[in-house]
């Protein structure tokens, strides 16, 4: 269903598009917000809050970005937001100028440790702080681009590619060590 | 799609196997419970607004029935006119009931 007039059917009161733009998008929300909480618990509260808000809010999208994007910057304020009060966390703002061009690359294993891969990478990332496990997430699992990403977190471009870059650095980093 | 992040230095294949599969079911019914009554607010098929408009039609009837029953009895404007009151606040019903079915349709159907 077209997603413009999903969110009309919504702003009339329609609750079951409301339901289907959920199912859309959940697992997206719940997969940025774990990057940021870690725990599933706290995650699980941060999407429902978000889902919420997006309600709440649904008459104030300008449809400036896409749908996805705004979504994602509501998750990652909830996730920021909830982490603050819950655990004192300080998302920094500041990133350190370092070359980001610089190419990085890590080697795929075969199809047969595919499951022990899966725990690798999911171990790993649990290792990483939250900047760099959030930007991994949302330019390689949602596929978002430098752009979009960047607009989700509040940051510049070259900012998002330096992040990126010193993510690729330290996940290939730990993930060998593992 | 970003096809940035494709490029062929394994990080794509590797983050990919971080996907989640399913998403718990309560959580999609606690954030539903939460948003259905807001909705039903805003929807709401009786109309305050409708209500008021109605009584106030039904006042007017009541007054210029009991007006031309003990003082004009006789009077065929004052009758005609209490008539016309009748009529409107009928068709205001009319309009009103019609505008409201949908909704309750459709409130019904989504729970």
């Amino acid at each position: 269903m077209n997603e413009q007039l999903l969110i009309q059917k919504i702003l009339q009161g329609d609750t079951a598009s409301f339901r289907y733009l959920y199912r859309l998008y959940a697992l997206s929300a719940l997969q940025l917000a774990m990057s940021i909480c870690k725990q599933k618990e706290n995650a699980e509260e941060v999407v429902q809050n978000s889902f919420i808000n997006v309600f709440k809010y649904l008459k104030n999208f300008r449809q400036e970005s896409t749908f996805k994007t705004w979504l994602l910057r509501i998750v990652f304020n909830e996730a920021i937001r909830f982490q603050k009060v819950e655990h004192k966390f300080q998302w920094q703002e500041m990133i350190q100028n370092e070359n980001g061009e610089e190419s990085i690359s890590i080697s795929i294993p075969n199809a047969i440790d595919k499951k022990e891969t899966k725990e690798q990478v999911a171990k790993t990332i649990s290792l990483l702080n939250e900047k760099e496990s959030v930007v991994l997430n949302l330019f390689y699992l949602e596929e978002l681009s430098i752009k979009e990403t960047a607009d989700i977190l509040g940051y510049t471009e070259s900012n998002v590619k330096v992040l990126l870059h010193r993510a690729r650095k330290n996940f290939k980093n730990v993930y060998e060590k593992l | 799609m970003n096809k940035d992040s494709h490029k062929e230095d394994g990080f794509y294949e590797l983050m990919q196997t971080q996907h989640l599969l399913e998403i718990p079911s309560f959580l999609e019914s606690n954030i539903m419970k939460k948003i259905e009554p807001k909705i039903e607010t805003k929807s709401s098929p009786i109309k305050i607004q409708a209500i008021i408009i109605f009584s106030l039609q039904i006042c007017t009837y009541v007054i210029f029935s009991f007006i031309s029953a003990y003082y004009f009895p006789h009077s065929i404007l004052l009758n005609d006119f209490k008539k016309m009151v009748l009529l409107g606040a009928i068709a205001h019903i009319i309009y009103e009931i019609n505008d409201m079915i949908p909704h309750y349709i459709n409130q019904k159907l989504s729970v």
